[in-house]
């Protein structure tokens, strides 16, 4: 009777003690989640802590600008204003932000004008999507800088394809005549074009009028459009 | 019997409000099966006091047991991703509810069996 009772006693106690435990815990919350609640949850605290990782990796990043920022601040013989400026600067002209100028070259291509041979496909003294594409390309080899084609400023992300009669760049049409201008070294890329091995001679042996001018100083558009990162973000160093 | 058990509930519920227990919120399902386990215990206990074959060993021993299982199938629910906690849930909360039938049965057939002396005595 007496161990009974102490047993009783016992478990009663540790009965009451819980359920008083357990309810100050769970306030009355929704304690049983299903499974698939719980894999949700754990996908997004994942997704969360990444996110934070990089946070966290930016915020150091960015300390690390403020310090260089502070040192320039502390030296006497520099201004904060020149140096911030400077970097705007060259953001912009690679960022494609903004108008530039320099020695460079122009290249007009258009249509050939010639009478056809008899049967011969006339595609033959057209100007194509795949020439200005292979123009763009030698001008980059010889040294160009900055390009643009009838005023479109040529960007990481251009885009330059046919579309019927007129080509698509940058989203926009253009038709007839092509006007390239390339800032760089103007011999270099001229050379480049008109030599015996060249794109443009090839061109002109088809038939289609190509015709490069040097000048001392041509400028170039900024690009206009909104440029949007959605997919890339920025690798850190330590990674 | 029924003093020790009220004293033990109240001096349970008083340590839990004073103690300031807590434990980490995973635990919590392997608490309440413990609990659930042992509230069937007690009443398990209480029916066969009354059926006058209560045992000692068979007592704290079945309670064991039982929140051993109960918690091992809560943790295998866990592992597996399928509530199987539920199956302690149905047993032990089916059978409490047996039990209290059996025990208001015996209670009242006590009272009965009280009254129809009374009435004889008279």
């Amino acid at each position: 009777m007496k161990w009974r009772t102490i047993a009783f006693f016992f478990l009663c106690m540790a009965v009451g003690l819980f359920i008083v435990a357990q309810s100050k815990i769970t306030n009355g919350l929704q304690l049983y989640v299903s499974a698939k609640t719980i894999t949700d949850y754990q996908t997004t605290i994942a997704s969360e802590i990444e996110d934070t990782a990089r946070i966290e990796k930016l915020v150091q990043e960015t300390e690390k600008k403020l310090t260089e920022y502070e040192e320039v601040i502390n030296d006497e013989d520099l201004d904060i204003k020149d140096k911030l400026m400077d970097e705007l600067d060259y953001y912009k002209l690679i960022g494609s932000k903004t108008r530039v100028k320099g020695e460079g070259v122009v290249v007009i291509v258009d249509d050939g004008t010639r009478e056809l041979y008899e049967g011969e496909d006339p595609n033959s003294v057209l100007v194509h999507d795949m020439d200005i594409l292979t123009i763009i390309n030698e001008l980059n080899r010889s040294g160009a800088e900055v390009l643009a084609v009838n005023g479109q400023r040529v960007t990481n992300t251009t885009s330059i394809s046919c579309s019927g009669y007129t080509v698509r760049i940058n989203g926009q049409f253009f038709a007839r005549p092509f006007e390239i201008r390339a800032i760089g070294d103007s011999k270099r890329m001229a050379a480049a074009l008109i030599g015996p091995d060249g794109y443009g001679t090839l061109l002109q042996d088809y038939g289609v009028i190509f015709k490069v001018t040097i000048r001392d100083e041509i400028t170039i558009p900024m690009y206009s459009e909104e440029q949007n990162y959605k997919y890339t973000t920025k690798v850190s160093e330590e990674e | 019997m029924l003093i020790a058990m009220i004293l033990g509930l109240l001096g349970g519920i008083v340590l839990g409000f004073t103690l300031n227990i807590s434990y980490p919120t995973e635990y919590s399902f392997y608490i309440t099966m413990g609990l659930l386990a042992a509230i069937d215990s007690i009443v398990g206990a209480a029916r066969s006091q009354l059926e006058g074959k209560y045992n000692n060993f068979i007592f704290i021993s079945g309670f064991i047991t039982n929140a051993i299982l109960a918690g091992l199938l809560a943790y295998l629910g866990d592992r597996l991703g399928v509530p199987l906690y539920y199956a302690a849930i149905f047993v032990f909360g089916g059978r409490l509810f047996n039990n209290l039938a059996v025990i208001r049965r015996l209670l009242i057939d006590k009272y009965m069996l009280k009254k129809d002396r009374d009435i004889n005595k008279k």
